[in-house]
């Protein structure tokens, strides 16, 4: 396997391909894609679930999804600096919330 | 045209892709998560130090005029006796054997048969020498345990002893001044006759070459009487001496040790990979300074200094001082060892900052808690008027047996209160938020809520647990490095 990777990083670019300044970039626009799609979904899911949206409803479902990411990017971010129980303790308690969250915002989403 | 029944639709595909996106998005914020948290480019003081980049906090809206130290009385120089290394220095001649000559002085004798000026600071301090005597056999039980862990942290030692190789003897840097300061300061000054355009270029060239050699951070300020210790002078000997003219101001500098080493406190490293930085960086901005055509003497560590760190620090605008005693800085924390050049140049000085690290304390209290000897204060608010200035006392002989007791690589040195220091984090999104977020918040109640997190989301080993056995079981704050663990390395 060591060899196989050794004889990767002998290929002409791709040492470029794995540079982090080329790849950060790619990475957040490919994740920009990924939201984009992920919100374009939406619309048909909501529609189909018979729930009228307005600015309002995608405003909260927007910063809901948001803060989503953020608790679960903080999260592995304490995972990735050898704070696990941090970490995960994190998770647990701010990702559980973001779950009574999300429900609680499906209701509203549904009724009004 | 019609649509066959069985075939994936457009809005379905959508449907579908989009849910598969989400979730690969939320998957994309713990991938990214993951790496900016493992990334070692966020140690700051490790990557883009020569450009000024590690000293990324704007201070500017921090700025006060007075210190956040607590000025209570009259300052008082610290005189040679209550610098603990000096204390330590007059014992050590006294207790261990040289040119083959018997001891002058064993504990049995008591401290009246102790000289001048030893015996009025102990019996001034009752217990500090019995604390002393029991540090010694603390460091006799660590010389006879070695052979049990050298294997272990062979690669500790090693790293430290490279570290430290250049402290001492013939290859040392920088060389220690030699004669008074009216001469030594002075010996290599170049006569440029070049004027310089005003104090605040000074300033300004100097922090950009003291980055450039390697200093994460860099502030100035005044020289003040009362930082500079009393009876004792590098070239000179034990003497009672004026502050020196040409001593106008500090340029002080500070590095981080190496972040997973420092972390893996108290066996995997000692404070030498700072004070070789440190050395370095101050060793030759004195001969900078000096050859663009000023008087320079560099203040380093171990125990160069004719200079008290932290306050000096603080008045240059680099941070607070904190419970544990060291300076807290907002870039790195607790993990921040300093140093000085004291010169004549003429240079626009700093304001000192508070950005709360003081209010925090009052309430932390990990670092007590987490000190293996005791030597930290739990009381709430800086509770003792030492040399004019309300503070947290440092039990010095008690921190000074941690460092004896502890299995280490290189017998003294125990850092735990930097590593457990909750201000020591990495230069990455979550820490800045905290950094921006907390000294900006007048309620206090973001750093209450940080503090009540830190407390219940993170594990902390114990004060007992980071002792050898059977007081404890050798822990260190967070796992050791790979490389610096033998077993990924050697066969036993």
């Amino acid at each position: 396997m060591n060899g196989l990777i050794n004889k990767l990083f002998l290929l002409p670019g791709f040492t470029l391909l794995i540079d982090p300044t080329i790849m950060k970039p790619v990475f957040w626009m490919a994740m920009g894609g990924l939201m984009i799609l992920f919100f374009a979904a939406l619309r048909y899911w909501f529609h189909d679930s018979k729930i009228s949206m307005n600015w309002w409803k995608w405003l909260l479902a927007g910063a809901w999804y948001l803060l989503l990411f953020v608790v679960i990017a903080a999260a592995f971010t304490l995972i990735g600096e050898r704070e696990v129980r941090a970490g995960v303790w994190f998770l647990a308690v701010f990702g559980g919330l973001m779950i009574l969250l999300g429900l609680g915002l499906w209701q509203l989403l549904k009724k009004v | 045209m019609e649509e066959k029944p069985n075939a994936l639709n457009r809005r379905d595909f959508i449907k579908k892709a989009g849910l598969i996106g989400g979730a690969l998005s939320l998957a994309g914020a713990a991938g990214a998560g993951l790496v900016a948290g493992s990334n070692k480019e966020s140690y700051t003081g490790w990557g883009r130090t020569a450009y000024g980049g590690d000293q990324f906090f704007n201070r500017r809206p921090f700025r006060v005029e007075t210190p956040t130290y607590e000025k209570v009385g009259t300052p008082e120089r610290i005189a040679y006796i209550e610098d603990f290394f000096k204390r330590l220095g007059e014992l050590r001649r006294l207790t261990f054997s040289r040119n083959g000559e018997a001891p002058r002085w064993s504990f049995d004798q008591g401290v009246d048969a102790l000289p001048e000026p030893l015996r009025s600071y102990y019996k001034a301090h009752p217990g500090a020498l019995e604390q002393y005597r029991f540090a010694m056999q603390r460091a006799a039980e660590q010389r006879e345990n070695w052979p049990k862990y050298k294997d272990e942290f062979m690669l500790a030692q090693a790293f430290s002893a490279a570290h430290a190789s250049f402290v001492s003897g013939p290859g040392a840097f920088p060389p220690q001044p030699d004669g008074p300061p009216e001469e030594s300061d002075f010996r290599g000054v170049n006569d440029t006759g070049l004027k310089l355009k005003s104090a605040g270029h000074g300033s300004e060239l100097i922090k950009q070459v003291a980055h450039s050699f390697g200093a994460s951070l860099v502030g100035i300020c005044r020289v003040k009487e009362e930082w500079v210790p009393q009876g004792f002078l590098r070239g000179v000997g034990r003497t009672d001496f004026d502050v020196p003219k040409h001593w106008k101001y500090a340029i002080v500098v500070a590095v981080p040790h190496e972040w997973d080493s420092m972390y893996a406190n108290p066996t995997y490293g000692t404070s030498y990979d700072a004070y070789s930085n440190l050395r370095f960086i101050v060793g030759k901005l004195e001969v900078f300074v000096k050859r663009i055509g000023y008087s320079a003497r560099s203040h380093f560590p171990p125990t160069s200094y004719e200079l008290s760190m932290p306050p000096l620090a603080i008045d240059a605008g680099l941070g607070e001082q904190g419970r544990h005693g060291v300076l807290v800085t907002p870039e790195l924390g607790a993990n921040t060892r300093l140093a000085a050049v004291t010169t004549d140049m003429p240079l626009e000085v700093d304001k000192p900052i508070d950005v709360g690290i003081k209010r925090f304390c009052n309430k932390c209290k990990i670092c007590a808690e987490e000190c293996p000897s005791g030597a930290i204060s739990f009381d709430d608010r800086p509770s003792e008027v030492i040399r004019g200035f309300r503070r947290w006392r440092i039990d010095q002989e008690k921190c000074y047996t941690a460092w004896n007791w502890v299995a280490t690589s290189r017998p003294s040195g125990c850092r735990v209160c930097l590593a457990v220091c909750p201000y020591s984090r990495k230069r990455n999104w979550i820490h800045n938020i905290v950094r921006v977020a907390d000294p900006r918040d007048p309620t206090g109640l973001f750093a209450s809520s940080m503090l009540a997190m830190q407390k219940t989301f993170f594990s902390y080993p114990g004060a007992a647990a980071y002792l050898p056995p059977p007081d404890g079981d050798n822990k260190t704050y967070l796992e050791p490095p790979k490389w610096l663990r033998t077993d990924e390395w050697f066969d036993k």
